[in-house]
């Protein structure tokens, strides 16, 4: 898993089966104190996130097919939850 | 199959080229995609298997 900031939508069209109805976005990776922390990546919403969001990404192969309960399911990160906050518990942030 | 670029959202190239299948027939040359590997692409195919490294999932019209 890993912490992520949303930042843009992704928009199509023609798309496999699996992606249908559903909304994929493209997640900046954070470290806790919101600073970027390695290259982009994309992710499908199962919490209906929203740019600007911080959320905890992850998935492993036949995750999505499980959580959306269909035969094939080609997608390799899940949008998981959407953080209100990260309690430091009076530690310095990573 | 198609030799893809990874690009940023910005459409910088971001990592080396890859060959993909398209199981979908979705994509052309020039097209913006998304796509999956390892076993997420072999999910990409109908029959839940297929011996490739990565597939094309979606043909993007845009970023917003």
């Amino acid at each position: 898993m890993f912490l992520a900031r949303v930042t843009k939508r992704v928009v199509a069209t023609q798309k496999h089966p699996a992606f249908a109805g559903k909304t994929v976005f493209v997640v900046q990776p954070v470290r806790p104190d919101g600073s970027a922390d390695g290259a982009e990546w994309v992710a499908v919403d199962y919490v209906n996130a929203g740019v600007g969001d911080t959320v905890v990404c992850g998935g492993a192969p036949g995750v999505a097919k499980t959580v959306f309960g269909i035969e094939r399911a080609p997608i390799r990160t899940l949008i998981m939850a959407i953080v209100e906050k990260i309690d430091y518990n009076d530690l310095e942030p990573a | 199959m198609y030799l893809l670029q990874p690009v940023t959202s910005e459409g910088a190239a971001s990592e080396t080229p890859l060959v993909a299948a398209d199981p979908g027939r979705i994509a052309s040359p020039g097209d913006l995609v998304v796509y999956v590997t390892s076993t997420d692409a072999t999910q990409a195919f109908e029959s839940g298997f297929a011996p490739v490294n990565a597939s094309v999932v979606e043909l993007v019209d845009g970023i917003s």
